[in-house]
């Protein structure tokens, strides 16, 4: 191209360029505010991402009544000023007195800032240098405030490693076992903290508990059945008599032989107990959209994410599960008990690439 | 029905046509198209730029729109990052012609490169876990890396920085800027300031001893950076600021060719002849090319002195003018910010610091870098992130992109699994319900 019309087409060319690179820009721009308007309302529906669980203040906070909650985050320090993502002002709790952090094995792990003294569930920070462990329903004492734990579904791992937690959502062997599970739970824990040995046993209890209450709860439905079931063929049987008008004798059926309990379990049906094993598996339905693609406002009405039913809004839903002595919900089992890391894990490859901008 | 199959599938295309990434894209695309297509018909139709008009475009689809297919990656990150480099490439092949040299094709391969560094420490970021086993040996190999140039290094434009292997020279301390994000935020992150001040100043030290000012300048500042970002100390990290003040003062007191540099920046115009020239040449071109540009292949870029690294933003503010050249600081006002909300929904400390120090390394290089182009602050030598010439600086930039990505990539993770699980929950309550009715 001769120099003269090369030089008039890219004189001319740098207004297209100019508008091309405007356009990369504000295109930029728009993508970067969608997503984080996308991102906001992610987070507005779920308030607690991000967090592992709560501290329940039970006593001596300060300016913190009783009963209020802290959310927990993966990481952080607990002091008396603001600046900490902890911020408990009360007596005796250093300015920077613990940092924790959250251990996938472990619980939250708490580590004394320059040797303040702190105690878990009566074991002093002092005798325990490696820091102390807490779990689901710990107690945490520092300076004259206590705090419960409350850890969030997906996070306890205290259920999750003594066996508990996902191992609770497989099925059943055909004689009544979980060969895997009961390995597990025969399995001596070697790291296991005291907080995490007490949980086991309460769990183990449970269990058994659990058990027993199925089988005999199974045997009485079993003698309920049959006795409907001879009810149903005497009446029968008196009808056709009626119908027929023969004089044959009434023969009472044969009287049920009693099986063992054990071989008559069959899965509950309709168990509220969260630490039950499920009436049905839960299958994720991978077809069906999860995040929304687009978050306009005319979208939000078609949020695919299902809420609480009314019903169970302001229902307690573990009422029968251990008495709350002090108000902080923390007795109650996790909420883990629900839904397993490992399936979580498992919707979590599922899901990140379609909903989450990753690409498929 | 099968109208109604039609209209749904036509739907469902406009639906897809309007999706950020790929509207963004095609104009990306259709600017580097246009754009090589161009200078390949300067004087002789050049097959070389043809090939580019197709392969740059090519590879930017491929690099934003088909990669985070297999490698977790945000797209947006990829689109800046991608734009910035095909720009470099640009430029390099524009002065190309006239100079008959082949930087813009071996900057092409550099970003392929790029893209393969980048793809490293994304998979280094989500996988490696056992950080505490590992962080010895990248600290050892580091220091070594970073001294090299003391023992068997070349001096290029003052600094003894570059050592040549295999016929191609390279420049540790780029490299070393990867090692200095993840070693700083483990230990940070541990709260172990010893092994972390240590490392810091002995880099600081060896940069020092190799006369690599700008490359310590940027050290230093990221180290700041993570030290604040870590503690929220406002009183330590202004304590580390007036430090900085002090060193710059005593340096410009010791060292003789910081004086120079200083007396340049205050008036560039009574060295002209001499050691202000490249800074004059500089603000000429800018000038040059005034709002909207001389025209793409046009002006003499040439003559400013080592115009395809250090000084390539003035090539661009003379070609493209000088509002293309705010739309470009744009775009990287854009890649700091994204890459600063990543530092902060990152849940763990550690990715968190990873972070927030590779975005501060990109972030202060631009600055050091544009604004001694700009004369802003004295002119120090170091390449333009993405779009300066050099396959090391562009394979630590994309490394830093690389880490960026993975800690975006983790952050996604954890937030789908929360929304598993409470997603789970509901269905549970559903299903609870659904029982206790029967």
């Amino acid at each position: 191209m001769p120099a003269e019309i090369y030089e008039v087409v890219a004189l001319a060319a740098r207004f297209w360029f100019l508008f091309l690179m405007a356009l990369i820009v504000w295109r930029s721009y728009r993508w970067y505010a969608r997503e984080r308007k996308q991102r906001k309302k992610r987070l507005r529906l779920l308030p607690d991402a991000g967090y592992i669980g709560e501290l329940v203040v039970v006593s001596g906070a300060g300016s913190l009544r009783d009963g209020d909650v802290l959310s927990v985050p993966f990481e952080g320090t607990l002091g008396s000023l603001r600046s900490n993502d902890l911020c408990v002002p009360a007596n005796g709790v250093e300015k920077k007195h613990l940092w924790f952090s959250y251990d996938e094995k472990k619980g939250l792990v708490l580590t004394p800032v320059k040797g303040s003294g702190f105690a878990v569930d009566g074991i002093e920070s002092t005798d325990v240098p490696s820091g102390l462990c807490m779990v689901h329903g710990s107690r945490l004492y520092v300076g004259e405030c206590q705090l419960r734990l409350r850890m969030f579904a997906g996070y306890d791992v205290g259920l999750d490693l003594m066996g508990g937690g996902y191992a609770l959502r497989r099925e059943m062997d055909a004689d009544g076992e979980d060969a895997a599970d009961s390995a597990r739970m025969a399995a001596p824990v070697q790291d296991a903290t005291p907080q995490q040995m007490q949980m086991w046993q309460q769990y183990l209890q449970y269990q058994q508990a659990q058990q027993q209450q199925y089988m005999q709860q199974m045997a009485w439905q079993q003698w309920m059945a049959q006795q409907w079931a001879q009810q149903q063929a005497a009446q029968n049987a008196a009808q056709c008599a009626a119908q027929n008008s023969s004089a044959a004798a009434f023969q009472r059926p044969a009287q049920p032989v009693s099986q063992p309990a054990q071989e008559e379990i069959v899965r509950p049906s309709g168990d509220s107990n969260p630490y039950a094993r499920p009436s049905r598996q839960i299958s994720f339905e991978v077809d069906q959209p999860f995040y929304p693609p687009e978050m306009e406002a005319e979208d939000e009405d078609a949020w695919p994410l299902l809420q609480w039913p009314e019903e169970m809004q302001d229902a307690e839903l573990f009422d029968e599960y251990g008495e709350d002595e002090d108000r902080t919900d923390a007795s109650m089992p996790p909420k883990s008990a629900y839904v397993g890391r490992d399936e979580a894990a498992r919707a979590k490859e599922r899901f990140w690439d379609k909903y989450l901008g990753g690409g498929v | 029905m099968g109208r109604a199959a039609d209209r749904k599938a036509q739907r469902e295309k406009q639906r897809l046509r309007r999706q950020p990434d790929r509207r963004m894209v095609s104009v990306i695309m259709l600017f580097f198209c246009s754009a090589f297509l161009l200078i390949s018909f300067k004087e002789k139709i050049d097959l070389t730029g043809i090939a580019l008009a197709v392969i740059v475009p090519a590879l930017i689809y491929a690099a934003t729109m088909w990669l985070p297919r297999f490698f977790p990656a945000d797209k947006l990150l990829l689109g800046i990052t991608n734009f910035l480099c095909a720009l470099g490439v640009l430029i390099l092949y524009s002065t190309d012609v006239d100079a008959g040299t082949s930087r813009g094709f071996q900057q092409a391969m550099y970003y392929g490169l790029g893209i393969v560094a980048m793809l490293a420490c994304i998979m280094v970021v989500r996988y490696v876990r056992h950080w505490r086993v590992m962080i010895w040996p990248v600290m050892i190999g580091a220091l070594l890396l970073i001294a090299l140039p003391l023992a068997i290094g070349t001096e290029q434009n003052g600094a003894t920085n570059w050592i040549n292997v295999g016929g191609t020279s390279l420049q540790p301390s780029e490299v070393v800027k990867l090692a200095l994000v993840l070693i700083l935020s483990y230990f940070m992150s541990r709260r172990r300031i010893v092994p972390w001040l240590g490392f810091s100043l002995v880099c600081l030290g060896i940069l020092m001893l190799q006369k690599d000012l700008g490359t310590a300048l940027i050290y230093y500042f990221t180290a700041l950076i993570l030290f604040y970002a870590n503690t929220g100390n406002l009183l330590l990290t202004g304590v580390g600021l007036v430090g900085a003040g002090g060193a710059a003062v005593l340096g410009y007191q010791m060292f003789a060719h910081v004086k120079k540099r200083v007396a340049i920046w205050q008036n560039p115009w009574l060295y002209y002849e001499t050691s202000g020239y490249q800074i004059a040449q500089i603000l000429m071109a800018i000038a040059s090319g005034g709002v909207f540009g001389v025209g793409l292949g046009l002006g003499a870029p040439r003559v400013i002195p080592v115009y395809f690294t250090d000084c390539i933003f003035a090539v661009i503010c003379e070609q493209f003018g000088i509002a293309f050249g705010i739309l470009t600081l744009l775009m990287y006002a854009i890649l700091i910010i994204r890459g600063v909300g990543i530092a902060v929904s990152a849940r763990r400390g550690f990715y968190g610091l990873i972070a927030m120090g590779a975005t501060a390394m990109i972030g202060i290089q631009t600055f050091v870098i544009i604004g001694g182009v700009l004369k802003l602050i004295p002119l120090t030598g170091v390449t333009m992130p993405f779009v300066s010439y050099g396959g090391t600086s562009m394979i630590s930039c994309m490394g830093l992109i690389g880490l960026l990505q993975g800690v975006d990539s983790l952050n996604r993770d954890d937030l789908s699994y929360d929304y598993e699980i409470s997603r789970t929950m509901a269905q549970q309550a559903h299903m609870q319900l659904a029982d206790e009715e029967n």
